[in-house]
């Protein structure tokens, strides 16, 4: 922001700093232990007047210096040349903070030199005993080097009290310069006997040489107990949070973990092997172990380098540059205006591009290339839509922590998420949905007249989502759920519970779903054993019997396997079902049909790119789809789903995600699949209200579905009244699991969106607990308030919706209908599908019972309301009278 | 858009600025010394090196790469140093030129190695001509990158290239600063021959008195020439600046006139053969011209009370420590010296 942006485009700074710093590190520390051993082999040659050592010291210190002091002491220079080009506003903060302290390393570095060249050039004049002196001095004063910049890199990982303070003491003595120190000493010491071996194989003679290789060998051994003390100390002084992005959190962790852990395994190996057959050793040996050790410095300290991501110093800049500060003033201001140089003025919808690569090389370029080497950003967006990429902006810094948060106005966003969808030659505009169809034309049902018995059945959900990417994942399996009661019509009317059968015949054109789903090809792998084609999770088919479940006071048909797709592949997600009630002898004593409402419109595509499987039907998550989901889930939890699908292996998302809904249990450390989904999403998501929760369910007012269609739609009570926004709903769920990590991550996250206080947010578990009617209807009256969030049914005294009955024991779907789909309903596909019962039962396609259609059930109208209070008296709304109207 | 509004807001210093501005001033002298040393000794040896009779294996060569390997390591002080007082405006011109400015590693990484190779004999008819010609690439880079970063104005070029492949080469400024350098290498070199055969035992023996009278005779003459370059420096000042130098600020026209007048001291004693007398004076005209260096740099500012205006909080424990250790490091250079020195002569004896 303060500082003009190298456009390192293809290399990276990121890159360009590794290869400089790591190769540095690695000579300058073998300087650092070097010295100490070329002290130690002077000191014992002279003691034990080994000329052959002696001669082994004075050949390798011209090497010494050949390497440490040529490239070691420029590539020193080296890092700091690019540093400053690649972060200059860091370089700047570290020079500031530090720069007696450099000072002090640079006093250090000149006696280094001098030391080093009176040591070389006078070997053999000074005596022996001055020349272990300097040889002393050097070895001092080049660990001195080590411990200065130790604490400067270990304030950069762990600032301290610094942070507070601001004290160059606190910054210097921070909780990881010690174990560093010792840390860093004992890898300077092996590196020295590393290094040693290359003068030793010059040795001439077969004795000398395999002596020297074997002191080298020790050598490089002796420090093994402090390297694994001082690496323990070190890693323990790391915070945990710092250590789980490390380790667990930042998906480029995992390759340097692995590297340097193989690196360092191989090295020993070869030492030991170096040990013992020291003859056999060739300088390919040694050349791979120079290799393994450069390949585990590396490693380290780029581990070193993730750690502290998204910061430069933890807590005061980021790796962009950017302070806290910076970040949330640009959120008012605007990145654009506060940087300097900035040559766009105003942003606006002409030069959103050129704008969002400006705020890429702001914001994004100190870690990321453009087609580059390293961290290339192209691959990594490639799937995703604009509107996955805004989404993705909105989630930085959240629980993709390791990613400082976006730095700018809602506009900024937009255009750097159009200038990365530009890369790929994508559109950066939001998708404009086509109008709607409008229902068909269909007769409406005539009012029938009464039998002896009145059969009402309803869907238990209102609409059932299945995901059709069956051979990638499953998420919802095809498993709707009907209910009904059978009445005998009387003055009193009673529940028929036995010595009858209640079945179901779905619509003929829907019977074979198997040749539409492959849902049933990949049954053994999602669910661990293998189904009968058509036949649900629970051995239900497309036709069949209800059982009588008492608890539920009606009878139901559980998990019958519905798909939108007819068998001609037309699309319609409001199938029709038959239902019938026969006595003992076979008699029809009555009939219904109701829909089982059922959908693939799942609104993956908007964000995670790809078309629709069904692109006419603007229906199914194609596979392209599905596999970009899999691969952003690998990457932020370590999975392995995108692969293990392509190898004809998908999964349930179940198996790890409890799910009241289809009774999974799940693993007992991971979210619950409602809490996974919204809470992950909350942290991402850029919409608003119900925006949000259309953007994914299929209930988008311009979607083929919209399934969101009951009475409380034509209200125009927005998903959000009783839902809560996205953030809330998610918060209640992940309150429910605080004893998670994930949980308090992303609760965490999401916290700042909320407009209560995370303590005021009434836990709920998906499915279990769930918006109460009351919150609004007191006692069945009309509300005077529409906020039902927050308060949940769900328990033995208050059940849900779904499950409650009136006081006469009958269930509140069989008159009102399903949740969403509240009668009057306006279907998507025929107007009054979803009122066919209310319209042949009473004439209206209000709830059964209003309008003092008493007689539906019972022989007599009664004047008293004795399922719940309020209800004989007129429907009211808008909804009556148009229908009056149209009359 | 204002070029001033460019320059980045400083970070709070440690120290007062003119504590960095001296500690840079006295470590930027002894880097420019050695450094001249370094390139001067290689364009008058390799001059030398063309003419008959002249042995590859002069002890000349000899400690080159040593005052190279000390030229580097003082020069990592006064950048350090300038980063502390100008670092908004260095940080930025590095940027802008970042690709020349960051080959300068790998370009002196190469030169040092090819200096240990004229050291040892290496074809030194290439080889010292072409470190010779790398050192002096970097000093090219180097003026470009200290000229770029005095003129905010000229940052815009940012604006076309974000590449880091910029130069300075429109600054009329940067080509009689490069050509300073040489010529003062030159100089230098002639001066250096000079010592070093002054530095003899057998200094008396004609042939040697030859040498060190050549050497001083280079020196005369290039600082001549550098009397020339150096007025063409202040001609090609932007007028309100060179106006300045000229008798508008007292300060910068005195620092002139002092370093010419130092300079045109060392070229009599330079063609008198006055060899010390003559080495006083150049170490006399460096550190004027070190100062005037520094004067230029904030007299280029648009805005005045660029050091002034720096946000600083004392903290003084650190500096003591550096004073310390500075100190203390001295001690162990000298202590080593007089070992080997003491060490040299016993073995003479």
């Amino acid at each position: 922001m303060n500082y003009p942006i190298w456009e390192l485009d293809v290399l990276g700074g990121p890159t360009l700093v590794a290869l400089v710093s790591i190769i540095h590190v690695y000579v300058a520390q073998f300087a650092v232990g070097g010295g100490i051993f070329l002290f130690a082999m002077d000191w014992r040659a002279q003691r034990s007047g080994d000329a052959a050592l002696l001669d082994f010291v004075r050949a390798h210190t011209r090497f010494f210096l050949l390497l440490t002091m040529v490239f070691g002491g420029v590539s020193g220079v080296g890092i700091w040349f690019t540093i400053a080009l690649v972060n200059p506003a860091a370089t700047s903060l570290l020079i500031h903070e530090f720069v007696f302290g450099w000072a002090t390393e640079w006093v250090f570095f000149v006696l280094e030199i001098v030391a080093l060249l009176i040591y070389h050039y006078a070997f053999d004049l000074l005596a022996p005993r001055d020349r272990l002196k300097v040889a002393g001095i050097y070895a001092f004063a080049a660990w001195m080097s080590l411990v200065i910049i130790a604490g400067i890199l270990a304030f950069m990982l762990t600032p301290g009290d610094w942070v507070q303070t601001g004290s160059f003491w606190d910054g210097f003595f921070n909780p990881t310069f010690l174990p560093s120190v010792v840390f860093r000493t004992s890898v300077a010491l092996s590196l020295a006997g590393l290094f040693a071996m290359i003068t030793a194989m010059r040795a001439r003679f077969e004795p000398i040489r395999k002596r020297l290789v074997r002191i080298a060998v020790a050598w490089l051994l002796v420090p093994v107990v402090g390297l694994k003390l001082g690496g323990w100390w070190y890693v323990s002084a790391v915070p945990q949070e710092l250590r789980e992005r490390a380790l667990q959190l930042n998906p480029e962790a995992g390759v340097f973990v692995s590297h340097g852990v193989a690196a360092a395994g191989l090295l020993l190996v070869l030492t030991l092997l170096m040990l013992v057959v020291p003859r056999r050793v060739g300088r390919v040996v040694v050349a791979l172990m120079l290799l393994c050790g450069l390949l585990a410095t590396g490693s380290f300290e780029y581990l070193r380098e993730i750690a502290r991501k998204p910061w430069v110093v933890p807590g005061v800049m980021y790796a962009n540059g950017l302070s806290p500060a910076d970040v949330e003033r640009a959120r008012t201001d605007g990145l654009l205006s506060m940087a300097r140089w900035d040559f766009f003025g105003e942003l606006t919808e002409a030069n959103r591009v050129p704008a969002g690569r400006e705020l890429f090389n702001l914001q994004c370029l100190a870690c990321h290339t453009r087609g580059g080497i390293y961290n290339d950003i192209e691959p990594r967006i490639a799937s995703l839509t604009y509107d996955g990429l805004r989404a993705w902006l909105e989630g930085m810094g959240k629980v993709r922590d390791f990613m400082p948060p976006f730095a700018g106005t809602p506009a900024e966003r937009d255009a750097l998420a159009a200038y990365l969808a530009s890369l790929h030659g994508k559109s950066f505009d939001s998708p404009v949905l086509p109008e709607p169809t409008s229902p068909r034309a269909a007769p409406v049902p005539a009012q029938q007249e009464p039998g002896e018995h009145v059969l009402l059945a309803w869907n238990d959900l209102g609409m059932h989502s299945l995901s059709d990417a069956f051979d990638r994942f499953l998420l919802l399996p095809p498993a709707n759920t009907l209910e009904a009661v059978l009445i005998h019509r009387a003055d009193h009317p009673t529940r028929v519970t036995q010595d009858v059968t209640l079945s179901y015949a779905l619509d003929e054109r829907h019977r074979d779903p198997a040749s539409q789903l492959r849902f049933w090809q990949h049954s053994a792998s999602l669910l661990g054993q293998p189904l009968e084609p058509n036949v649900g999770l629970t051995g239900q088919g497309l036709t069949g019997e209800l059982e009588h479940v008492d608890e539920a006071k009606a009878w139901r048909a559980e998990a019958i396997p519905v798909a939108p797709y007819a068998s001609d592949g037309s699309f319609d997600p409001y199938p029709l079902v038959t239902v019938q009630a026969h006595d003992a002898q076979g008699q029809l004593l009555a009939e219904t049909q109701v829909v089982l409402p059922t959908t693939t419109e799942l609104r993956c595509l908007s964000c995670h790119g790809g078309p629709w499987r069904h692109a006419e039907h603007q229906a199914g998550i194609s596979d392209e789809t599905a596999l970009n989901i899999l691969a952003l889930h690998d990457r932020d939890q370590g999975t392995s789903l995108h692969d293990d699908a392509l190898a004809g292996r998908p999964v349930m998302c179940q198996k790890c995600h409890a799910d009241p809904a289809m009774a999974a249990a799940g693993d007992p450390d991971v979210l619950s699949l409602s809490a996974a989904l919204h809470g992950w999403h909350a942290t991402t998501m850029h919409l608003e209200g119900a925006e949000a929760c259309t953007s994914c369910h299929p209930a988008h007012p311009r979607g083929t579905t919209r399934c969101y269609r009951g009475l409380h739609a034509s209200r125009g009570m927005a998903c959000t009244m009783c839902h809560g926004s996205l953030e809330a709903h998610a918060a209640s769920l992940l309150v429910a699991e605080q004893d998670k990590p994930m949980a308090v991550r992303l609760l965490a996250a999401v916290e700042p969106d909320l407009t209560m206080a995370v303590a005021d947010l009434s836990p709920r578990t998906a499915w279990v607990n769930e918006p109460d009617c009351s919150s609004c209807h007191k006692d069945f009256e009309a509300p005077t308030a529409y906020d039902a969030f927050n308060t949940w049914a769900g328990t033995d005294e208050l059940p849900l919706f779904r499950h409650r009955s009136g006081a006469m024991g009958l269930r509140c779907q069989a008159c009102h209908g399903s949740p969403h789909a509240l009668y009057p309903a306006t279907n998507s596909t025929e107007e009054h599908r979803d009122n066919l019962q209310p319209l042949r039962l009473t004439g209206l396609p209000f709830p059964v019972g209003s309008e003092g259609s008493c007689t539906t059930c019972h022989t007599t109208t009664w004047p008293m309301a004795p399922h719940h209070p309020n209800m004989v008296r007129p429907f009211r709304g808008h909804e009556r009278r148009a229908w009056v109207t149209a009359e | 858009m204002d070029p001033i509004a460019l320059v980045p807001t400083p970070d709070t210093l440690p120290a007062p600025a003119f504590v960095f501005e001296i500690l840079g001033a006295a470590t930027l002298f002894l880097h420019l010394i050695a450094m001249n040393v370094v390139i001067g000794g290689l364009l008058v040896g390799g001059w030398k090196l063309f003419r008959p009779r002249t042995s590859t294996k002069s002890p000349f060569w000899k400690g080159l790469p040593h005052t190279l390997a000390l030229a580097i390591n003082l020069g990592v002080a006064p950048l350090l140093f300038l980063q502390v007082t100008w670092g908004t405006h260095f940080f930025t011109s590095s940027v802008i030129m970042a690709v020349p400015w960051l080959l300068v590693v790998p370009t002196l990484i190469l030169a040092y190695y090819g200096l240990y190779g004229v050291q040892a004999g290496w074809a030194q008819k290439v080889s010292a001509p072409v470190v010779a010609l790398l050192l002096l690439c970097i000093a090219f880079v180097l003026v470009n990158n200290m000229t770029l970063m005095l003129e905010p104005g000229r940052w815009i070029v940012y604006e076309r290239a974000r590449d880091g492949l910029s130069l300075n080469l429109s600054m009329p400024l940067v080509w009689p600063r490069f050509l300073h350098f040489v010529v003062a290498c030159v100089a230098v070199g002639g001066l250096f021959q000079a010592v070093q055969e002054g530095w003899r035992r057998w200094r008396h023996n004609t042939v040697v008195r030859e040498r060190r009278a050549r050497g001083l005779r280079i020196f005369a003459w290039a600082t001549k020439v550098q009397i020339l370059v150096g007025i063409v420096q202040i001609v090609v000042l932007p007028p309100g600046l060179r106006s300045q130098f000229l008798g508008k600020d007292l300060l910068l026209t005195g620092l002139v006139g002092l370093g010419a007048l130092l300079a045109l001291g060392a070229i009599v004693t330079g063609q008198r053969k006055l060899l010390w007398p003559t080495v006083g004076l150049y170490l006399g005209t460096m550190a004027v011209m070190i100062g005037l260096r520094q004067a230029l740099r904030v007299a280029f500012q648009r805005v005045p009370g660029h050091l002034v205006n720096l946000p600083v909080e004392t903290d003084l424990g650190p500096l003591l420590v550096f004073l310390l250790c500075f100190a203390l490091g001295l001690a162990g250079v000298a202590w080593m010296v007089r070992l080997v020195l003491r060490a040299g002569r016993e073995e003479a004896a």
